[in-house]
This record gives C-alpha cells, structure tokens and sequence, in this order.
C-alpha cells in the first residue's frame, strides 16, 4: 500500500511539473526591450567599433573569444550540412566567438516547415529561406528592420538594401509595408557579372550531343531543332557507358512541376514570367496554361514520347530520382534551372565526365526572338531574417554587419588565403587545379566550406576594391582557367568565353517582373485559384504527355473545360491591382 | 489494534455500499477510495490537458485565422463560413475535400476488407500447419515489413511497382515472365491503380503482426473441442468451420469494432510519398488534404481545423453505430 502510494505521489508530481514545463515555454509575445549587453570593462576589440561609437552613441556586441555567444538559426538550403569539424564555422566561433546552432531543412520541405513553425510560434534568432512566397513575413515570424536600419548602426547591411529598399518593403497591405528579409542573391554592387549561368530558366542538352552533330549553330535554334539533336544522338548511341539513353526527362517531381509547364510561356518567347505574363503585343497579364503554345508544348512531348525518346518515369521521378537520372550521364537533354540539378553537374564534373555536362540552350516556336534570359533578378523573398521573439536583434544585426565585411565575405566565398586560393604578382586571386578540384568534392566542402550557412547569407556581389570578384565563378581568369580543356574546347568552338553567352542579352524588365515573386501578396482567395489552376494542370498535362495521337485532342478539350471551372479572374484582378500599385509607387 | 478495526469497517461498508449493483457517489464513499482517487488524478489530468485541452483549437475552424495575430482568441469570427466552403461541391475546393473524403473511405475499406480477410486466412494457415520450425520460418517472414519504417516500405513498393529497367519486379513478373501483360504497366502513374496499391502496400506491411492475436486466441481454443469433432468424424476443414472461426469470432468483432474508429484513418506515408501530380485525384486522402491545404498552402489552418473536426465527428458516428450493432447481434461490446 504505502509503495502505491509513493509511486502514485511521484507520478503526480511529475506530471504536474511537466505540465508547468509546457505551460512554461508557451510564448509571451509582447515586445522585449533587449538588456543592455555589452560589457565596456572587457577589453575593446577593433577601432572601427570606437569610431563608430563615437559617431551614433551605439556600442555594438563585443564579439570575441573572450565573450561567446550561440546564435540559433534555420537555414534553407540545397547545400549538404557542415561536418563538426568544419574550418569556416571553427574560424567564426575562435574570432567571433559565435558559435551557430543552425537547424537546416531542404527547399522541398520548407513550406511545411514554415507552417509548423509559424504554428508552433517558436522561432530561431535568425531564419533564412529560400522563397516562400511572403509566408514568413506574412505569418509574423520577422522582425520589421526598419528602425534598426535608420539609425545608421549597420551600415553596410544598410548599404545592402538601400537601393532596392522600395521594392523589398512592398507588401500589398497584408502587413505593414517594410524591410522584413535580407536578398541573399543578385545584390550587385557595380554591374553584373556573367560568366555562371546561374539564373535563367533552359533547355539544357548535353555537350557530347553538340560535339557529336560538329558544334552545329544553337543560336536561334527552334524545339524541333533541338529535339532532332536529341533523336540523332540517341538514335547513334543507343547506350552511354553501359546505361540505355535517356533522350529527354522532366523534372515533374512535387512542388518543381512549373519546371516543366512553364516552358510553354519561354518557347513563345516569354521571360521567366511565371504562371501570367504580361501579353508581348497588348500588355494586358494573362495566363497561358491553355493557349496555342501551351498546347503545342505538350503536344511536342506527346510526339518525343511516341518516338520513345521521352523517359517513361519522367511523371513519377522525385527530385532525387531525377539527379541520379542527370548524375548517370545517360540523359541527353531536359527543361530547368542551373541550381536545381547543380549537384548532378558538379558530381559529373568531379568524375571528369565534362563531355556528359550540359550546356544551355533557348530552342523556341518557329524561331521566335528567345526571351529566356532578364539578367539575374534579385528574389525579394528569400534570404535571412530576424525573429520577432528574438531577444537582442541589434546582436544578430551586428553580426550580420559583421559577415559582410571584405574579411569575412573572402573567407565565406573564397576560404583561407595559402589554403584554398593564391594571390598571384598582381594581387589577383587564383586556384591550383587541386584546390579547383576539392570545391567539387562534396565531402571537402562540408569540412571546408560554410555552403549552407553562406547560401542564405547576405552577400556582396561584384568586384571587391582590389579587382577580385567575390568568388572564383565570377573572376575572369580563374573562371576560363578552372573550366579544364574540355570546357574550354568546347568554348572555343562556339567562339565564346562563357556560358551565359549562350543567352540572349538581358532585355530590361519593367519593375514588377516577375510575377511569380507577387505570389505572396494575393487574397487567399487568388491564391487558392491560382494553386487550383495548378492542381489541374499538372496530372493534365502529364496525361497529355502520354496521351497518343488519337487521344489527345479529346484529353485537350477535357483539360480546356477544367481550367473553365476556375476563376482565373479573381487571380489576374489582383495581380493587375498589384501591378498598377507597384507602377505607380516606383 | 486501531488498523484492523478501521479495515473491519471498510470491509462492511464495501459490502453496504460498494458491492451493490449501483455504488453511489457520496462523500463517504469517495473518502474510502482516495488511494485509487489520487492514483487516478494523474491520468485524468493527463487525459484533460493533452487530449482535451487542446480541443479549445478548434475555436479556429469558426475563424479566419491568421498565424501575424499569435493569439487564438484575437482573431476574426467567421462562424460556419469555413464549413459551408469546405462542404460545398460547386466550388473547386470543395470538390477537392469530398473527393478526398471518398478516397480516405475506399482506400480504408479496401485495405480494412482485405487485411481482415487475409489476416484471418493467414492465421487459420497458420494455426493448421504441424511442422513447428516451418511454421515459425513463415511467422517471422510475415513479420519482417512490419518493422521497417514507411519511408522505407513506400520505397521499396515504389521500387517494385516501377518500370523492369529500374527494378520493378512486378512488371518483371507479369510481364517478363509471365506474358501477362503486353507491355509493362507504370502502376503510379495510372490513378485507377492507386487504391490498390495502397491496400496491398498496407497488407504486405501489417499482414504477418495482424495474425498475432488470432494466433493468440486460437490458442486459447480447448482441444478437447478438437477430439470431439474428430470423433464425430470431421475432417479439417469442419473443424476450421465449426470450432476455430466460431471460437475467435469474439475477437473478430472487438478488432472489427475497434478498426471502424480507425476507419478515416487511411493511412499518410503511403499516400504522401507515393502520390504525385499524375495520380492525386486518387491518393489524396483526408490527411493529405488537411497537410497541403491546411498547412503547406498559405499556412491555412482553420481549413484543416475544419476537416479535422469533420473527421472526428464521423469517426465517432462510426464507433457508436459499430458498437450499436455488435449489441444488437448479441456480441461482446468494446464499451
């Protein structure tokens, strides 16, 4: 009896004190005044810390060894996770003495992670996604930075944003207009660089394909065309290294479907619009999902899958599936942006496969002026941010300040001077073959790179002061000279220097391209349209695709009837609301 | 001294009061049992705060919620809007929920019809076969995909439902090998095929766990049932008929009755990892529904509040009504 007693006690005590602990952790809300951290007796630490104080009264956090901090942070990324040992992360805790507690989730699962965040309302100090489409900001989950950026304490994050300020604080009124997240790309301090091909959407075929049909002219090339390279290689080589040839696959995988459906909008030579466009002849925006190209589109794919040319998993593959597809060698061409598929590339590469690399290409309709490149247009809804709960936002800005100096930029983006680049005579920085080798090593990079880390981060791109670029890809020399022989052959073929010369040149865009990234701005009403018009047109147009001759007309029309169904007006109202606000404030 | 005659007296008033048909709830009584009160306390609150408590959510299926505003209680009322959209088959979202609601009910049917069947079978097998070690060889094979995670099993059905050249061995069967088929079949990207698909997933996965407690009861079955049917002259498959099934029929029905709650339970992974663009309109069950609607678009979750109540309610009615007539057919009732 008295033993029951004593475990029936225990046991309610524990319950009682686990409930307490889940009441405990539950939010507060409110906003905290952050308490005054920063401890003058220690030992200072640079002079522009001094000078600055001086200036603005603000004495920014102490960060040093002698004074360590953890800053808790989600990332968003593609990039592998570092490894404990990492010497870019060991580098910030022993200078900084910040040691970065960083959750990381893959971009295929960030909209759910998203929401169990936002109803969980529990957030890290530091949160950098990819695009989201606003949830984030409009979920409440960043801080509004406008304040903290006025007073001028954090001048280069300042620096950052102020030229594109307008655009990043544009929020259509479902919360208050301002500067919620920091871009992580296509920031350019001075003009672009091209010499990756990072940004436009493409038809990509393999290098070999154009070796093997004597380098023919790919500018102005017509689908047709391309898929004609595609049918003669397949048709020559039947298998490539013991693998049957794959002549055309999709990436059709959840959530990366517009991968293949929105190529009926650049084969008619549109831009990277997304699901509208604004009409090349009246202007007016417009879905394109059932006119005579979207249908001519699919209907092409009807015929290379007759032809057998298609790859019969191409609708059921998952993103990973589709990269061991491209890591094979064995596909000769298919629809997508470079970073999507950069892991196949880089593994192709780093087993010195460059013939079975992939090399971009703008096929349209009829020879239609491609329109396929705008130049890299910087995302206004990706990149890191600030909690609202987070108790000291002006430590995290100054780290964040603290990123962005030259020093650490160099060291995020080219490594440690002697050990992953030389500077040569000229003080222009450059890499041994070896080195160039190891940055295609995915085991290398999550021991000596802060990939992940650096992808969400905010940063400097263009030529630093002392002419270099701020990483290997963009730096002239060390571009062409890491490419190897082949590339450069290859290259030199087609008489051009770099990849993104396979591109037209970048048309100027009017200030509310693209359209997609206004996605987050919608009622929930458009928006559920809009995901409804997604949700038919994707298992119609796999059917479509695998449809025969005889079938397809008839599958058309049922397709035609269902998108009726919607109203796609709501949607392209409030995207024409949107465009004429933004028109009208820029 | 004391002790003993305050137990004297408990037991005489357990007589009194306790042991009667209906014990009545009185202050005395309740006195008399604060051990067994107290032990239960923790529980209780358990069950209240973890599993009522968090009822008080479904305040937002009556709202437009918006996670900015973090607190529940601040946002805007909008009463029955959420249901009477949800419920509506003219719009598109409608008809998305109902036909999530007839996918949860198929691929629940089907795989509870065919897991009972092949369960019961199985263990009827299982139960005739003398030879101990082959019997044994059989039960931990069956056993085997029960403890493998779903992520894995859905891969390994994808793997075998895929096409010869990636390691379908399915086609490679009915197609290579048998001449069945004329062309190989890529199962998931027909929708016709998916319900099938997840009912034998589900089977393959749980067939062999599923026989442990028929198993069990039928061990329980007195032999000498047994020797007096054979001496009456049945053969097997009489004594299967007349002595096993009606001996574990018990068991039968409380299983039966305990599945119907899990009716609208269809399963997740299966369907979340094996469901694609091509074949939604036949995987998208309830769950999937309220994941893609209620929390990966636009953060919504009032909506999948909504359909989470709608689950519950029926999930109830089912219940009730399965308990109702196994009542009525003068069965074991589970409460």
């Amino acid at each position: 009896m008295k033993l029951k007693k004593v475990i029936a006690l225990l046991l309610a005590s524990v319950m009682a004190v686990s409930l307490l602990a889940a009441c405990g952790s539950s939010n507060d809300g409110g906003a905290t005044t952050p308490p005054a951290q920063v401890d003058t007796s220690s030992t200072g630490q640079v002079d522009t810390q001094a000078v600055e104080e001086i200036q603005t009264g603000y004495v920014p956090w102490d960060f040093g060894p002698h004074n360590p901090v953890t800053i808790t942070m989600w990332i968003v990324t593609n990039s592998g996770e570092p490894a404990a040992d990492n010497k870019i992360h060991r580098r910030i805790q022993e200078e900084l003495g910040v040691t970065l507690d960083i959750e990381f989730t893959t971009t295929d699962n960030q909209d759910m992670r998203i929401s169990t965040m936002l109803a969980g309302g529990q957030y890290p100090m530091i949160m950098g996604t990819t695009h989201n489409d606003a949830l984030m900001t409009a979920g409440g989950a960043y801080l509004r930075l406008d304040d903290y950026l006025a007073t001028g304490n954090w001048p280069l994050l300042r620096e950052h944003v102020e030229p594109h300020i307008r655009k990043l604080s544009y929020r259509a009124g479902e919360v208050p207009d301002g500067f919620y997240q920091f871009p992580n790309y296509n920031r350019w301090y001075g003009p672009q660089i091209q010499f990756e091909d990072w940004s436009a959407p493409a038809f990509w075929i393999q290098k070999a394909v154009l070796e093997d049909a004597g380098f023919p002219n790919v500018d102005g090339i017509t689908v047709d065309e391309y898929f004609e390279l595609i049918e003669n290689y397949a048709a020559k080589y039947p298998t490539i290294d013991g693998v049957p040839t794959v002549g055309f696959t999709l990436d059709f995988s959840e959530g990366r479907q517009w991968s293949v459906t929105n190529n009926a909008l650049q084969l008619q030579g549109g831009a990277n619009w997304g699901g509208a466009f604004p009409d090349l002849n009246t202007g007016v925006i417009r879905h394109y999902i059932t006119d005579d190209y979207a249908k001519r589109w699919a209907q092409k794919l009807m015929e290379i899958n007759q032809k057998g040319l298609l790859d019969p998993e191409a609708f059921t593959a998952t993103t990973d599936q589709f990269i061991a597809r491209l890591s094979s060698g064995a596909v000769l061409g298919f629809p997508h942006q470079r970073w999507a598929f950069g892991l196949a590339q880089d593994s192709l590469r780093a087993e010195e496969r460059y013939e079975r690399t992939y090399v971009p290409l703008m096929p349209t309709f009829d020879g239609i002026a491609p329109h396929y490149s705008t130049g890299q247009i910087m995302n206004v809804h990706q990149g890191m941010g600030i909690s609202v709960d987070a108790e000291n936002p002006e430590m995290l800005l100054d780290f964040l300040e603290i990123m962005m100096t030259e020093y650490w930029q160099k060291l995020l983006f080219w490594g440690i001077e002697g050990e992953d680049y030389l500077v040569d005579a000229d003080g222009s920085y450059y890499r041994t073959q070896q080195m160039r080798d190891e940055q295609y090593d995915a085991l290398w990079q999550a021991s000596n790179q802060a990939r992940a880390f650096r992808d969400q981060l905010p940063k400097f791109q263009g030529l630093w002061p002392d002419g270099n670029a701020d990483s290997a890809g963009f730096q002239g020399r060390e571009f062409f000279d890491g490419l190897g022989e082949y590339d450069q052959n290859f290259l030199t073929a087609y008489n051009k220097q770099y990849w993104a010369q396979f591109f037209n040149d970048a048309y100027e865009m009017p200030s509310f391209y693209p359209i997609w990234q206004l996605h987050g701005m919608l009622s929930v009403e458009a928006s559920l349209a809009n995901q409804m018009l997604d949700e038919i047109q994707y298992p119609y147009f796999a059917r479509l695709a695998l449809a025969t001759p005889d079938t397809f007309e008839s599958v058309w029309e049922e397709f035609v009837g269902q998108v009726a169904l919607i109203d796609t007006q709501l949607y392209l109202d409030e995207i024409n609301v949107i465009v004429d606000d933004i028109l009208a404030n820029q | 001294m004391k002790t003993k005659e305050k137990r004297q007296k408990r037991a005489k008033f357990n007589d009194e009061h306790l042991h009667r048909a209906k014990p009545q709830l009185t202050w005395r009584n309740i006195w008399l049992q604060r051990e067994l009160i107290i032990m239960s306390v923790p529980l209780l609150l358990y069950i209240i705060f973890f599993r009522y408590f968090p009822i008080t959510g479904w305040a937002m299926a009556f709202q437009n919620y918006k996670p900015a505003i973090r607190n529940v209680w601040d946002q805007e009322w909008v009463g029955l809007t959420n249901f009477q959209n949800l419920l509506n088959n003219n719009t598109l979202y409608g008809q998305m929920f109902l036909r999530s609601v007839r996918n949860t009910f198929a691929q629940s049917l089907l795989s509870m019809a065919l897991g009972f069947v092949c369960a019961i079978g199985l263990s009827l097998l299982l139960n005739e076969v003398r030879n101990r070690g082959f019997k044994r060889i059989i039960q931990n094979i069956s056993y085997m995909p029960h403890f493998l995670s779903w992520i894995i099993a859905t891969g390994m059905i994808a793997t075998a439902l895929s096409l010869p050249q990636s390691g379908g061995f399915i086609n490679i069967v009915l197609y290579e090998w048998l001449g069945i088929l004329k062309e190989p079949i890529q199962f998931l990207n027909h929708p016709q095929y998916f319900w099938g698909i997840v009912a034998g997933g589900q089977l393959w996965k749980s067939l062999g766990w599923n026989t442990i407690i028929y198993l069990a009861a039928m061990t329980a079955i007195d032999p000498q049932l047994y020797e007096a049917a054979e001496i009456d002259g049945a053969n097997r498959w009489r004594k299967m008929w007349h002595i096993t099934l009606p001996s574990i029929k018990a068991t039968i029905v409380i299983l039966l009755i305990m599945s119907t709650g899990y009716m609208l339970e269809s399963g997740f992974e299966i369907q979340y990892f094996l469901g694609g663009s091509v074949n939604k309109e036949m995987a998208e069950n309830i769950d999937i529904f309220v994941l893609r609607y209620g929390i990966q678009v636009r953060s919504q979750f009032h909506i999948g509040t909504v359909a989470g109540i709608m689950k519950t309610i029926v999930a109830i009615f089912f219940v009730s009504a399965a308990n109702w007539l196994a009542k009525v057919l003068g069965s074991e009732r589970l409460v």
